[in-house]
């Protein structure tokens, strides 16, 4: 209110009496003295004439020097924004309402859209727009208030956070798939915390849930909140930390806006879903958060898998690994088997076709060299008997004859007994050449136990006897050992 | 912090013999391992497995109240499950 005091006077000299009313509607009158001499009309008696150029410039000239910088507080109603750059706009409150204009050559706060409904402070000059003689407030500044201020706020953080990156999708997490640890960050009474103990309750009974109580609205709900994160983090024993609240007015879920619990979430170890509010509130914690529930239902329904779930995942592994395993152990009874029909087992039978070959020509050879030796000694007996026929009886030719069948019996067995020991050698050579294409196999891990003489294959460990001696051959050793202890298998006990 | 039923405070998560056992059946898929390797996984596998089902057969929901003690220290406390369960009496759970 500093400025000169005038004394305005009337023709009458009757003091003015100038009223006006503050924002809240009451009266404030002020006697004013409005006596400036140049205004003053010489003729007495005459009342003065204002041209209405004349006065609206005296009212400006006074009003400009009464309130050079003044704020008001109202809110926006008929807001235009003209293609200059200039915005026009009303401030109003429950009684009155106050023209504005805020030239686009005024500094704007940015991230303000300035827009009916916004309660704003307006700094500037009332002055009176001549063209039309009304009065304005020239805006020098225009900032919001309230939810408005909220707004900007949350915009400034949002823009400084997600510059350093604490919102980058390369930061978010996973959540674990096989949760049992939850966590939650809420307050304890309202509904929130029901709900999730319920979803928890109803699809993982088996879950452990901890709650690390915070004050999520009101003063110091930012504070509560980011120190019930911490103290999850610092105890650890969790595999998802919840930290959310209900659902509430803009004002009530701001804590969730507040650079604290961004910047605890962002620290956590244990990956955060967040939920906050409904559907359709999205605060910086969401932001922070690796995932954002749209509730806290929602938050329940993701932190842990149902038990069914569970219970699926685990019974399809256990199938699994023995399908697995029983692949394996199939692959190499293949390999196995693969040796037994290879050359290491066919040998055998090329090696006794071999000998019998051999075997056939040696019974050629022999049956032809008999034929000769038996026709020589026919052809021998032959002259003899025809020497000896006069004095030597019949029953020497009977004799001959029986020698005769006799060395040709001996000559077949002889042979017979040759295909015996081949094969037998065959065998041999055979088994040798099996052993020794089993290496592979040993190599995989198979070991043969011989019995103590080496001579058995053990086959049945449920035979063998403590203190009794075995011989293990591996790849590339044997080994003597003793059994001390011999427990029947329990494999077919495994689920 | 007592807990009548639950693991001992150092002893392996769900969560982390559930990923052992997908990483087991991971290498048995592999096919690089040798018979006793095979063999072992499968024996490490199924006792996970067992151990992993015995946790969900957990029936009952365990509810724990986190704060700190006097010097700081995280400290939790069980809730009944009872008193939580008491939605028509009291707005409030029992922390």
């Amino acid at each position: 209110m500093a400025g000169q005091r005038l004394a305005p006077k009337d023709p009458d000299g009757h003091t003015q009496t100038l009223a006006a009313k503050d924002r809240d509607g009451r009266t404030m009158s002020a006697r004013r003295n409005w006596g400036a001499a140049a205004r003053f009309d010489p003729r007495e008696g005459e009342p003065h004439v204002y041209t209405v150029g004349e006065i609206v410039a005296e009212l400006n000239a006074l009003l400009g020097g009464e309130y050079p910088s003044i704020t008001v507080e109202g809110e926006i109603t008929d807001f235009r924004a003209h293609p200059s750059g200039h915005e026009y706009f009303c401030i109003k409150d429950r009684r009155a309402q106050l023209q504005v204009v805020f030239f686009a050559s005024q500094p704007r706060i940015r991230g303000v859209q300035l827009k009916n409904g916004l309660a704003v402070r307006v700094t500037g000059t009332i002055t009176v727009y001549e063209a039309r003689g009304s009065m304005q407030l020239k805006a020098e500044r225009v900032s919001p208030v309230g939810f408005g201020a909220l707004q900007i706020r949350f915009e400034e953080l949002k823009r400084k956070l997600q510059a350093e990156g604490l919102f980058a999708v390369e930061r978010k997490r996973e959540l674990p798939r096989y949760a049992t640890r939850v966590a939650i960050v809420t307050s304890f009474s309202g509904a929130a915390i029901r709900d999730m103990l319920r979803i928890l309750r109803q699809r993982a009974p088996h879950a452990r849930i901890t709650v690390a109580p915070a004050r999520v609205q009101g003063d110091g709900a930012a504070l509560s909140v980011a120190a019930a994160i911490r103290l999850v983090n610092d105890w650890g024993d969790a595999d998802v930390l919840i930290v959310g609240r209900g659902g509430g007015s803009l004002e009530d879920l701001w804590a969730f806006n507040e650079e604290a619990v961004v910047r605890a979430i962002v620290a956590s170890r244990i990956p955060v879903i967040s939920a906050v509010g409904h559907e359709s509130d999205i605060t910086l914690a969401d932001l922070a958060a690796d995932v954002r529930a749209a509730t806290p239902t929602h938050a329940a329904q993701q932190a842990a898998p149902s038990r069914e779930e569970a219970r699926h995942k685990l019974h399809q592994l256990a199938v699994h690994a023995r399908e697995r395993l029983l692949r394996e152990m199939q692959r190499d009874r293949r390999h196995l088997d693969g040796y037994r029909t290879h050359r290491a087992f066919r040998e055998p039978h090329r090696q006794v076709a071999e000998g019998r070959q051999t075997l056939d020509n040696t019974r050629d050879v022999l049956a032809r060299a008999l034929e000769g030796w038996a026709l020589r000694r026919r052809s021998t007996v032959g002259s003899a008997s025809t020497r000896l026929r006069a004095h030597a009886p019949a029953r020497v030719v009977e004799r001959m004859r029986e020698r005769l069948l006799e060395l040709r019996r001996r000559a077949e067995r002889a042979s017979i007994t040759d295909l015996a020991k081949r094969r037998k050698e065959a065998g041999a050579r055979a088994r040798l050449l099996t052993s020794y294409d089993y290496r592979g196999v040993l190599r995989r891990g198979y070991a043969l136990v011989w019995n103590e003489e080496g001579a058995r294959l053990v086959n049945r460990g449920r035979n063998l006897r403590p203190g009794e001696g075995i011989r293990v051959q591996f790849h590339d050793a044997r080994a003597e050992a003793s059994v001390t202890r011999v427990d029947p298998s329990t494999e077919e006990e495994t689920p | 912090m007592k807990r009548k039923e639950g693991p001992a405070p150092d002893a392996p998560t769900f969560e982390s013999m559930m990923e052992r056992l997908e990483q087991l059946v991971g290498t048995l898929e592999s096919g690089n391992l040798s018979l006793e390797e095979s063999i072992h996984s499968f024996e490490e596998g199924m006792a996970l497995v067992k151990r992993c089902t015995e946790v969900l057969d957990q029936a009952e929901q365990r509810i724990q109240k986190l704060t700190r003690d006097a010097q700081g220290a995280p400290r939790t406390e069980p809730v009944a499950e009872d008193d939580e369960a008491d939605e028509g009496r009291s707005g409030e759970l029992p922390f």
